[in-house]
């Protein structure tokens, strides 16, 4: 899609309704990021201008369209029982951060005893 | 008085692993118990960009299966739903599972007369395992399990108690286990529950329910269910309030204890998963599926107890796939199948035990196992000497040849019988005496010897009927 019809689609875009500190602080913890006051501040910007288009999605009347949740209408798309390959476990290992042994080292996610 | 006791309200979420060969979204072998860590790992698995589920044919059928199997509906229009959280446990973000159209739906089981309803079972990928060791301030993650198929399945709020929460969950592991859905085995964590509890009096509102997580055992479940219900009674008696809990369970010490939950807050985020069709189940689809289910526990037991099988015995036969194989195997033998079903649950299983061994490790034959039955049963051989053979049958041999190869046969010569019982009065004249100056239960004393030197092989009924002539009784 060419950006002139994009345009076109969503004119200009204004950042209407932005988020408020506690909302961004929510998401953050949700996706269990720790952000600095300073990128919070960046994302409220950013996001309050996502929601802006979504606003004006929203604006579209859609009274007599037919509700799609999927773009491509398939049913019934299956695949047979078959084991296949795995990934080399250098591979697996090369991918993770951190390692111990076989395992992935991750934050600690329990609080020591 | 009673009615103003505390009655435990209960409701289940069983999880139950899939006994699939590939995993649920991809074809990343699921077969990764005992595995070394992340071996059973694939690009989908980790969540890689780029990556797109494609969905696992056969575990649709074991849900369905599954589904039917607990009378519920499973035709019409079922999609999935991602559930998003951020979680080393799952490296793609998110979860995919079923929200709004469950693959089954409005189902129940019975369970000892009871009707224990079944809100829903769907489907969903499980997560990978999270270990913590020690002082450590890090966790480990193995991701062999990420992506593997389960099937979660609610209850109503229609349990009352932990014997009868028991008694649904070994249900529900018979079933899996009878379909091959699962294998179902708690101890490998291919069945895992949750308890929701709560207490009240008997005509007023349900109170606080808490959640018990991630028990692991049926007896914990019940040990669980039984803690819970006294210390949430003793909290309302005492005029207290019960706190709407996570709950962890101890079971060392045998009680529950609170939880950091997971998230702050639910806040999944569920929307349909863009990247995989829905599905129509068709009346076509479920009949084919139908058909490819066997026999369940219920029509088992079913079955055994018109058979003559007492109770208790067709109850245990029926929820063990090994021990019902075996059984109907037997039962082509042509042995009375009450005395088939008690020979097997209990000198054939004692005897397991003692060697530590499973029915089918062991080299026992069904047919073998009737044969030894049938001899009891036509007299040919006596109840000891059937059970001095048992070790022997268990090891593969044919009972049959057994008796012939050691002359183990009833002893039908009377004059060998004879011999005995001359021998034993000779040996115990004061036992004689009694029974001729009229104390006929001093027989007995006689009898036993008389048993023994014919190594049990005669029959007891000749033994005491030739006696009391000898004695003139």
């Amino acid at each position: 899609m060419s950006a002139r019809i994009l345009a076109f689609m969503i004119g200009p875009v204004s950042s209407a309704a932005p988020l408020d500190a506690r909302e961004v602080e929510h998401l953050a913890r949700l996706a269990r990021l720790d952000l600095t006051p300073q990128e919070q501040d960046n994302l409220r910007g950013d996001l309050g201008r996502i929601l802006g288009y979504f606003e004006q999605l929203r604006g579209v009347d859609t009274a007599e369209a037919e509700e799609m949740q999927r773009p491509v209408s398939l049913i019934n798309v299956l695949r047979e029982d078959v084991p296949g390959e795995v990934l080399a476990p250098e591979v697996v290992a090369a991918l993770a951060p951190e390692r111990e042994g076989g395992f992935i080292r991750v934050p600690r996610t329990v609080e020591q005893d | 008085m009673l009615t103003r006791m505390y009655r435990a309200v209960i409701g289940l979420e069983v999880h139950l692993q899939l006994k699939t060969r590939s995993k649920l979204f991809s074809a990343c072998p699921a077969d990764y118990h005992g595995a070394d860590p992340n071996t059973f790992v694939d690009p989908l698995t980790l969540g890689l960009p780029g990556t797109l589920p494609t969905l696992n044919r056969e575990a649709v059928d074991l849900a369905l299966m599954f589904g039917l199997a607990l009378n519920c509906d499973v035709t019409g229009f079922t999609q999935f739903h991602r559930k998003n959280y951020f979680y080393p446990d799952s490296p793609k973000n998110f979860q995919l599972s079923q929200y709004d159209r469950p693959i089954a739906r409005n189902g129940y089981l019975e369970v000892g007369g009871a009707r224990v309803r079944i809100k829903r079972a769907h489907l969903e990928d499980d997560a990978g395992k999270l270990l913590h060791p020690a002082y450590a301030p890090y966790s480990l993650l193995d991701l062999n399990r990420a992506g593997s198929p389960l099937i979660e399945m609610v209850t109503e709020a229609d349990l009352t108690g932990g014997e009868q929460a028991r008694a649904f969950l070994e249900s529900v592991q018979a079933i899996a286990q009878a379909l091959g859905v699962s294998d179902a085995t708690p101890e490998e964590g291919k069945l895992r529950c949750d308890v929701n509890l709560s207490v009240h009096r008997p005509g007023e509102p349900w109170g606080t329910k808490v959640e018990v997580k991630n028990l692991n055992s049926f007896r914990s479940v019940e040990r669980a269910i039984a803690y819970e219900t006294a210390r949430q009674t003793r909290v309302l008696q005492a005029g207290g309030t019960v706190s709407q809990d996570t709950l962890g369970w101890d079971e060392g010490g045998g009680k529950t204890f609170v939880m950091r939950t997971k998230e702050g807050e639910a806040d999944y985020r569920y929307f349909p998963e863009p990247d995989l069709p829905p599905l129509d189940i068709t009346p076509e689809w479920v009949a084919r599926v139908r058909a490819r289910m066997p026999e369940l526990p219920a029509q088992k037991r079913e079955r055994y107890l018109a058979a003559g099988v007492r109770e208790a015995d067709a109850q245990a036969l029926s929820h063990s796939v090994a021990l019902s194989r075996f059984y109907d195997a037997a039962l082509v033998g042509g042995a009375d199948p009450q005395r088939l079903a008690h020979w097997l649950l209990g000198d054939v299983a004692g005897l397991l035990a003692a060697r530590e061994t499973t029915l089918e490790a062991s080299a026992l034959q069904p047919a073998h196992l009737a044969a030894l039955v049938r001899l009891i049963d036509e007299g040919a051989v006596s109840g000891r000497v059937a059970k001095d053979l048992l070790p022997d049958v268990l090891d593969g041999h044919d009972p049959q040849r057994l008796v012939q190869e050691r002359g183990l046969g009833v002893l039908t010569d009377t004059g060998a019988i004879d011999a005995a019982i001359d021998a034993a009065m000779t040996a115990d004249p004061a036992t004689v005496a009694k029974v001729r100056a009229g104390n006929a239960k001093a027989l007995n004393a006689l009898f036993g010897p008389v048993m023994k030197a014919t190594g049990g092989q005669a029959k007891p009924e000749v033994v005491r009927e030739r006696l009391r002539a000898k004695l003139g009784l």
